[in-house]
């Protein structure tokens, strides 16, 4: 283990990786929508030259609102197959840092149907189907935009009745687009050896001394950071980092209308 | 539901009584595993992968088959489900898989090994149990497991005289229709391998309707495991 350990190490510092990409280029991800067809919006993101490894479907219905003008928003990720206490473990950490970096900054106004009375219930369920997944949080918060990008909503009108407080909903045509211009999405800086690496492996991610989460929106603005990991760092790593990850959500956010990803900095 | 079942003798997707909806198989969907492979059955999909053989963490005479049967909570046709695992359909079907299958795999062959059996349902828009049989058939082959014969799955129903195939969801959950008869067979002997029948509509069976619509899901295998055949030769000749 430490030898594999080192030799990861020592290869990065020479700017060579295992799978003979640079330190900072990525893996290309494509990205199907409208996978499941009986879900109003669903994604896949395949990893090039292997399975997908994540789907994302989404349901809507109607339920009561918690806040007064504001629909919900449920978020659920979960190993396919036999899952192990360990493994319910790392996917509630992970579930909890896509909803404070990415869910957190999303518009709920916009689900709210009657004020106080009814709006849409979101419900957004990832399935994970490779157990040694790496760069997990970043793929399942592009995998998430995507099939938020492809949920159709029914369009609708909240009626009430002054005099007797009844309420109706109204179905209107056509369907209305979820508006996720304000959501931001999420790029993993990873820390080897005081240099920074993109979109690691499942060996690199053992070796990582630090993972650094940044959720960045359209504008390139920083929303959030979490560090995951151990390792120290000096400030001007996480500068450095932030520059990267602004470099990243920009091809990114650049690319993922065309549903297949790949970036490299130089 | 007060929807047509039968409309001048054709469904409400436009097909006869006799008549599968499309199929689509796939395999090797899942890196990480042993063997994989992805059923439709017209909106129905249904996604297996096996993990090994491998070695059992009990030293005993013979290995064992689990299986796993998730379902994902954006499956479902209407609202979104509520429990993904554990409910009691899903442990029921996961007893039957494993005797199913055990009579069926060649234990012999792996002695003193496991194998894991991972079932995630991707949409359901009935006979979910079937494809899920098919889809595991596919998965063992793909990953090399010695098998006895195919183990191909149909259901079949019962409405107004008249035989059908492989329902839909809305005709499983129909009062009208004596619904769901699920069989499995091997496919060259035809020997039922597994039966299930649980109905809604408390409809009561008798000896002439289960002859029926047991002769009319085996055709329904039948044609399930022409196709599987013909998908399994076209992936290895490439």
């Amino acid at each position: 283990m430490q030898s594999e350990k080192k030799f990861i190490t020592d290869g990065i510092k020479q700017n060579c990786r295992c799978d003979g990409r640079g330190i900072l280029s990525s893996r290309r991800i494509k990205i199907e929508k409208g996978v499941c067809t009986l879900s109003p919006g669903s994604a896949q993101l395949n990893i090039e030259l292997s399975s997908p490894h994540i789907i994302c479907g989404c349901k809507l219905e109607i339920g009561v609102p918690e806040v007064e003008d504001e629909g919900i928003v449920n978020l659920s990720i979960e190993l396919a197959g036999k899952s192990l206490m360990t493994d319910k473990e790392r996917m509630a950490e992970v579930k909890s840092l896509i909803e404070m970096l990415m869910l957190n900054y999303f518009n709920k106004k916009q689900l709210c149907i009657i004020p106080g009375r009814k709006c849409w219930k979101l419900f957004i369920d990832v399935e994970i189907l490779d157990k040694d997944a790496s760069n997990l949080i970043e793929h399942i918060s592009l995998t998430i935009t995507s099939a938020l990008e492809d949920v159709k909503v029914l369009a609708t009108e909240g009626i009430v009745n002054k005099n007797t407080k009844e309420e109706y909903i109204e179905i209107l045509d056509g369907t209305v687009r979820i508006n996720i211009d304000e959501l931001p999405i999420i790029t993993t800086v990873a820390q080897i050896n005081t240099s920074s690496v993109l979109d690691l492996t499942a060996e690199e991610e053992g070796c990582a001394d630090s993972l650094l989460h940044f959720s960045i929106d359209k504008n390139g603005t920083i929303k959030g950071i979490i560090k995951e990991n151990p390792g120290r760092l000096a400030v001007d790593q996480v500068l450095s980092a932030a520059n990267i990850a602004k470099e990243v959500a920009a091809h990114i956010f650049s690319d993922l209308g065309t549903g297949s990803i790949k970036y490299k900095l130089s | 539901m007060t929807e047509e079942i039968l409309f001048y003798g054709f469904r409400q997707d436009g097909r006869r009584p006799g008549e599968l909806r499309q199929i689509k198989i796939k395999l090797g969907v899942v890196d990480n595993s042993s063997g994989s492979a992805l059923f439709q059955i017209g909106h129905t999909s249904v996604l297996a992968f096996i993990h090994g053989p491998k070695q059992t963490k009990h030293e005993k005479e013979s290995g064992h088959i689990h299986c796993y049967f998730n379902t994902a909570y954006f499956s479902s046709s209407g609202e979104r489900r509520k429990f993904s695992k554990g409910d009691k359909k899903s442990n029921e079907f996961e007893a039957n898989v494993r005797t199913m299958f055990e009579s069926v795999v060649l234990m012999e062959n792996n002695p003193h090994s496991d194998i894991d059996i991972h079932v995630l349902v991707l949409a359901d828009d009935g006979s979910v149990e079937c494809a899920a049989i098919n889809a595991i058939t596919l998965s063992l082959i793909h990953a090399g497991v010695p098998l006895k014969d195919f183990l191909v799955s149909c259901s079949s129903g019962f409405y107004s005289g008249m035989p059908l195939i492989d329902l839909t969801y809305s005709e499983s959950t129909s009062f009208q229709v004596i619904s769901e008869y699920r069989v499995a067979v091997l496919g060259k002997s035809l020997q039922i391998a597994y039966l299930n029948y649980d109905d809604i509509g408390g409809h009561k069976l008798t000896p002439e309707v289960v002859r029926e619509i047991t002769a009319m899901a085996i055709e329904g295998c039948k044609q399930v495991h022409f196709i599987m055949k013909q998908e399994l030769q076209n992936a290895c000749s490439n």
